[in-house]
């Protein structure tokens, strides 16, 4: 690391980066509320389900959330090929970034999962169910990743195993996703076949503003994340030379 | 409870953990501030000195 002093012509860039961060902040922070506001909007138009009445609403925001923790766990380990492919810290940064919001995703499906379980099947959980146990599997490999990746010191050597623990985790994902197709017997239902969804023209159209809704919500705070610890960075290293 | 509540219970959960989670943030933006102005501070005293 270079030594010296924060020169005054080094806080620009203490300031330039503050003010990306603002500025990310501030429209991401508007996409996530927004986000939100519009999902209880889009629960309170869509009509109820002749079969399982006002619960399956939550269908709207369990999947899309479910979908957008996969999306976080895939950036993760998507970033994770390339630091070792090509190298490069960002890529470390981008690739923890990515499994934090699939963990915190993968949190909430959990959640909304069991409720939903509960009002449909009468339990909160069903260890027979594979989908279930898979991404309880999934989502506890990623829990494990941080307890990894603190107990070595910064630096390339975390970063490169980091960045295998992300990758081997991956795997993971398609298991999840079709488990529940390949299991004979499941109480947990499969709403998208090789025929296409299996839902009216209008509950899907509804899934599809739910699932885009929840990849905003899951990208705008992906991207806060980030460049809050860019930011972070950037001001560790100015301090360290003051 | 009503199948109604679980709904609700299910949409809360989502909205409590993304605005905590944003509460966070805007925790952090507040360090992140002052520690750019203790830089900038610093940097100040450093150029009148």
């Amino acid at each position: 690391m270079t030594s010296g002093t924060a020169s005054s012509a080094e806080i620009p860039r203490a300031g330039g980066a503050l003010a990306a961060y603002l500025r990310t902040v501030r429209v991401g922070g508007a996409v996530i509320l927004l986000g939100l506001v519009a999902v209880l909007v889009l629960l309170l138009v869509v009509p109820e389900d002749a079969d399982q009445g006002i619960s399956q609403k939550i269908f709207y925001f369990h999947v899309p959330v479910a979908l957008t923790a996969y999306a976080g766990f895939a950036l993760g380990a998507w970033k994770a090929l390339r630091l070792l492919w090509k190298g490069g810290e960002r890529y470390d940064l981008e690739s923890y970034t990515g499994v934090h919001m699939g963990t915190i995703f993968g949190v909430l499906t959990l959640v909304t999962g069991s409720l939903w379980a509960k009002a449909s099947w009468g339990h909160w959980w069903l260890w027979s169910e594979n989908q279930l146990v898979l991404f309880l599997v999934l989502f506890l490999f990623y829990c494990a990743y941080f307890m990894v990746r603190f107990s070595i010191e910064p630096g390339a050597r975390r970063e490169r195993i980091s960045a295998v623990y992300t990758l081997f985790g991956v795997v993971l994902i398609p298991v999840s996703f079709f488990a529940i197709r390949l299991a004979e017997e499941a109480i947990h239902p499969t709403t998208f076949t090789l025929d296409g969804p299996q839902m009216e023209g209008s509950q899907f159209a509804a899934f599809l503003v739910g699932w885009a809704l929840m990849t905003a919500v899951g990208y705008a705070m992906y991207r806060i994340e980030l460049a809050g610890k860019r930011t972070d960075i950037t001001l560790r290293e100015l301090r360290e030379r003051s | 409870m009503s199948q109604s509540g679980y709904l609700v219970a299910a949409f809360a959960a989502v909205a409590v953990v993304i605005v905590a989670w944003l509460a966070i943030i805007l925790a952090k933006v507040a360090r992140i501030r002052r520690d750019a102005a203790v830089l900038e501070n610093e940097a100040s005293g450093h150029r009148d000195g």
